[in-house]
């Protein structure tokens, strides 16, 4: 049945396919592989373009699987060996070089997203304090980026930043004597955010209005999270003390929930397994059927589109449920393992809805653009040639891991708490989208400030770097210089690299406009000159709501 | 009412022509608010991740100590061996008055306890979201309906924001400020990012993240000077003059850019660094820092000519499951201090009786602790602070620390709230000057409750 949907399917698509699959540089334009790479990675920028032209939309996302990936954890580890400093920063501005630099920008891309889903953030103090046990924390987001849903669930469960993070480290079971229960914390999120959400859903994401649990399943759940520590741990101890602070969490019988825990219709034990009983409860969750279309739908919202149509995220589901994508006859992606992220991706980037913009919702296609990846979109298009180091101290950005409304505040790893910097479901107030029942995530932290503030930002920074960032290399600004005299040529470049060719043509003549008020003669000042057209054109191009918005 | 159409222009013009007066700063503005202003403002204090209302507010007789303690007694080992703080009976703040007899504040809620005494600080007990009156045993009957996601952050919080579940982005301040006189568009203002609780159909609120903005070029300018073609461009460009989108994700972003450009504007030229806020300024406490911002703009009123305000500010990190011991009396210090230096402030200028602060959270906590913290709750108490409030005294019912009393929510003594959020809400409607048929559409559901319940105005 399964098959015969997908072959089904595959008639429907062939069209779209063809594209990609025997793709040629004549086959995918300029704007549609930069529109591609608006949803896949960090930005286009011209490498990037040529790239995706080169190897049509399948064969990039096969290239980019098949990419090896650095350890995280190894990469700081050694730079901390040689010069420690603030931890939080110096992953931040790893996060920065492998965006701006790194190949692999399909799996930085998935592992931002999955960041904001399965969050533990370093703005808990207890959490940012134990370093080595979140480098695995990252490095296990990095792992199953292109890996499995269900299998980053299990795994995070079981590292010691998720239960400092949600304080089931050392939780205890109920306690008559001292008038104390098991913490509630993780069962609540990890049912509300990370797996199945509040209320069941049909395979399109569509809710029933069913409430998926109620408070007795959250205690019940929160009993099988007990008992759980490194080993080495004293129990009793306010302070953690287990050396390295890393591994997996090992059970401690004597402290955990040994009677029957029910949740969800399941009952999970009697014993004194802890390892055992999470094991047990996590099967039960992770099969629950909300699972898919529940990630599935954040998934699209975080890539491609903040309202994606029901069929759109059943497609998806589907994929995320049989953990494969066929992509042609010979092309299909994922492992067959249920949750596989590969055959998710897949789905989600080879949609026609995520690759034709006629198909995508109209009026309200796409989405709002995160303040944190435009930032960094607009960095790699001036950036020069950059990689990603592999030895040696990781680059300290200054500026670029600060806490600024030039990025909305929104820091990697540094959300604000586990319900992630925006919601899901934020509907900008009295708006055009509102009256259509959409909703626009990332606009909730497009403040007032977060305006103010970017307006200098690409200018000051990213073009004349006025601003603290010495060990980035410089700008390579020669390729829009070259053409600076010429305005309408020096708008279509950033069009391409910065809107995927979507800059409204009254946007154009506008910006066109002010470029012609700056003077460019020969002379002394030629290029200085040139400089401030530049400046003036990124200015305006990255504050316009084509930028802030990708179709 | 107002209408989009006032926001826009207007409010442009008057931000550059008011930045064009301040550039020698603010020492040159006349005198700011008259004495006998028809003005009021709410202050909304979000304390975020869900208050435990059982760590501030304690029974202090013997029975009542001892029956909490019971409960607590992880977090009073670690109370007992902390050097900084204590849960000591004897160390508690006694409040008296009416409905709090027995009961105390924790010490580091000391300028709260003063505030109290004053009169100038009274509480409601156990508010929070309900749809109709609830008892437990109503409750476990299934004979009342109860209100949907309980204990879920998003949705509780968004109730006490809304009175709905998350997804709605109109408020319970921005409703009452859409049926006022003398609003304007800086009616409503968070310093604290989007906040549903300030936004109204018709008043926009200004959203900031924090108590300064940055400076937005071709607004730094000196009288007499004009601003250069590029500026100019620039300033025409982010004001969006010109170009009207099909797509309307594009047009909201666009309006949404426009607008929030022009209030960044005003609002810098208002708040930064403005000597008028500096009196309710506690350095290092973030709290006190947004109501330093939040006086600057009230004692601005003249200029920005509005005579109804919503702020709201914030505080995070009440989600205390764990170490609350290390975690929460500190929290609670930085409120008590910034609530006391903010409404001293405001008395000290005469503008004591025109400004009610309160606090929201998003539930109480239970009563029976876990290893080191408390887990979610429900109802919870709240503060309201204010010279026009009539203080000294406790609104409602402090339940008895037990497991299984008539307002005992699940298993571990959350509370089911006596005081709906309407009825709370209500009463500071009422002060503000919300015409009392309106209370009834921004509350639909005041109908279910004794709207007057919360008495704490008036003499």
């Amino acid at each position: 049945m399964v098959r015969s949907a997908f072959f089904a399917l595959l008639a429907f698509w062939a069209s779209v396919w063809s594209m990609g699959t025997q793709a040629t540089a004549q086959d995918v334009s300029d704007e549609q592989a930069a529109r591609f790479l608006l949803q896949a990675s960090f930005g286009p920028e011209k490498d990037s373009i040529r790239d995706v032209q080169r190897r049509g939309y399948v064969g990039w996302l096969k290239h980019q699987m098949s990419l090896p990936r650095m350890s995280v954890a190894e990469r700081v580890q050694e730079s901390r060996w040689i010069k420690k400093r603030n931890f939080g920063e110096e992953l931040i501005d790893l996060f920065w070089e492998q965006a701006l630099f790194g190949e692999d920008q399909l799996r930085q891309r998935m592992r931002f997203a999955l960041s904001q889903i399965v969050v533990a953030s370093l703005a808990d103090t207890v959490t940012s304090r134990h370093h080595e046990a979140y480098l695995d924390y990252v490095d296990l987001l990095d792992e199953e980026a292109l890996g499995n849903y269900c299998s980053l669930v299990r795994r995070v469960s079981f590292q010691p930043t998720m239960a400092l993070y949600l304080t089931y480290y050392k939780n205890q079971k109920a306690d008559e004597e001292r008038g104390i229960f098991p913490d509630e914390n993780y069962a609540r999120e990890l049912m509300q955010l990370f797996t199945i959400g509040l209320e069941e859903l049909e395979l399109d994401g569509t809710s029933t209005g069913v409430p998926t649990y109620d408070q007795d399943d959250v205690s019940g759940l929160a009993s099988v999270f007990t008992g759980l520590a490194l080993a080495g741990e004293g129990f009793e101890s306010q302070h953690n003390i287990a050396k390295p602070f890393r591994g997996e969490l090992v059970g401690y019988p004597e402290y955990h929930e040994t009677s029957e825990k029910r949740f969800l219709g399941t009952v999970v034990g009697p014993g004194d397994d802890a390892v055992a009983s999470v094991h047990e409860a996590l099967d039960h969750l992770l099969a629950h059927p909300n699972v898919a279309p529940f990630i599935s739908k954040q998934l699209i919202q975080r890539l491609v589109s903040s309202n994606p149509s029901p069929d759109y995220i059943e497609r998806v589901a589907r994929a995320f449920n049989a953990g494969r994508y066929v992509a042609g006859e010979d092309v299909s992606f994922g492992s067959g393992e249920r949750c596989d992220l590969e055959a998710t991706v897949a789905a989600i980037l080879l949609d026609p809805e995520a690759r034709s913009i006629t198909l995508s919702g109209g009026d309200i296609a796409g989405k709002v653009r995160e303040p944190i990846i435009r930032a960094i979109h607009i960095m790699r298009v001036v950036s020069g040639d950059g990689e990603v180091s592999t030895q040696g101290l990781v680059p300290n950005y200054q500026e670029l891991h600060r806490d600024r409304d030039e990025w909305g505040r929104q820091r990697p790893y540094l959300s604000p708490t586990v319900f992630n910097f925006y919601r899901p479901t934020y509907v900008i107030p009295g708006s055009a989208t509102e009256a259509k029942g959409a909703v626009a995530p990332e606009a909730q932290i497009m403040t007032a400030s977060h305006f103010a503030a970017q307006t200098t930002w690409a200018d000051r920074c990213a073009v004349q770097r006025r601003c603290q960032i010495n060990e980035l290399p410089p700008p390579d600004l020669v390729p829009f210089l070259t053409i600076a005299h010429k305005p309408r040529k020096l708008v279509d470049l950033l069009d391409l690299h910065l809107t995927a060719g979507q800059l409204d043509p009254k946007t154009r003549s506008r910006i066109i406009t002010a470029l012609w008020t700056i003077d460019v003669r020969p002379g002394p000042d030629l290029e200085k000159s040139l400089k401030k057209r530049v400046s003036l054109a990124f200015s305006m191009v990255t504050t316009s709501p084509e930028f802030m918005v990708q179709q | 009412m107002i209408s989009q159409r006032f926001i826009s222009r207007r409010s442009f013009v008057q931000g550059f022509s008011l930045l064009g007066t301040t550039a020698a700063g603010f020492t040159s503005l006349p005198a700011f608010a008259t004495e006998d202003d028809d003005y009021k403002a709410l202050v909304c204090v979000i304390l975020r991740g869900g208050l435990d209302n059982f760590d501030c507010v304690i029974p202090a007789d013997v029975a009542g100590f001892n029956a909490w303690a019971k409960y607590r007694g992880s977090l009073l080992e670690q109370y007992s061996a902390s050097k900084q703080t204590t849960r000591d009976r004897t160390a508690l703040l006694p409040l008296g008055g009416r409905g709090a007899s027995t009961h105390a504040l924790a010490p580091e809620l000391a300028s709260l306890a003063d505030l109290y005494a004053r009169g100038r600080m009274a509480m409601v007990a156990n508010v929070g979201p309900l749809i109709e009156p609830l008892t437990r045993r109503r409750l476990e009957a299934n004979r009342a309906l109860s209100p949907p996601h309980l204990a879920s952050h998003s949705d509780q919080y968004a109730m006490w924001s809304t009175l709905n579940l998350e997804g709605n982005n109109v408020g319970w301040g921005g409703s009452f400020l859409d049926r006022m006189e003398g609003v304007s568009p800086y009616s409503s203002i968070s310093f604290s990012g989007f906040e549903a609780f300030g936004q109204g159909r018709d008043i926009h609120q200004v959203t900031l993240n924090g108590p300064k903005v940055a400076e937005i070029p071709g607004t730094k300018f000196v009288p007499g000077r004009r601003v250069g073609p590029i500026d100019e461009a620039l300033r025409e460009h982010l004001t969006g003059q010109g170009v009207r989108f099909d797509e309307a994700l594009l047009r909201d972003i666009a309006r949404e850019q426009n607008r929030g450009i022009q209030q960044a504007v005003f609002m810098r030229a208002l708040i930064n660094d403005n000597p008028e806020g500096k009196a309710a300024k506690i350095e290092g406490n973030r709290l006190s820092e947004q109501l330093a911002a939040v006086l600057s703009m009230i004692r601005t009123r003249s200029y920005h000519k509005t005579k109804r305000q919503v702020f709201v500010v914030s505080m995070s990190g009440f989600d205390t499951h764990k170490n609350e011991v290390d975690v929460l009396p500190s929290k609670q210090s930085e409120l008590a201090t910034a609530l006391a230096r903010f409404d001293a402030a405001l008395e000290r200028k005469g503008d004591g009786d025109k400004v009610t602060t309160f606090t929201v959270s998003d539930f109480g906590r239970t009563l029976a602790a876990n290893a080191s913290g408390t887990d979610h709750g429900w109802g919870g108490h709240h503060f309201v602070v204010g010279g026009a409030v009539k203080g000294g005294r406790v609104v409602g019912d402090l339940t008895p620390p037990t497991l299984d009393h008539d307002q005992a929510w699940a298993k571990r003594g959350g509370l089911i709230p006596t005081i709906a959020i309407e009825q709370y809400g209500a009463a500071l409607g009422r002060w503000f000057g919300v015409p009392a048929s309106d209370l009834g559409v921004v509350f639909p559901n005041l109908g279910r409750f004794d709207a007057g319940a919360v008495d704490i105005f008036g003499s």
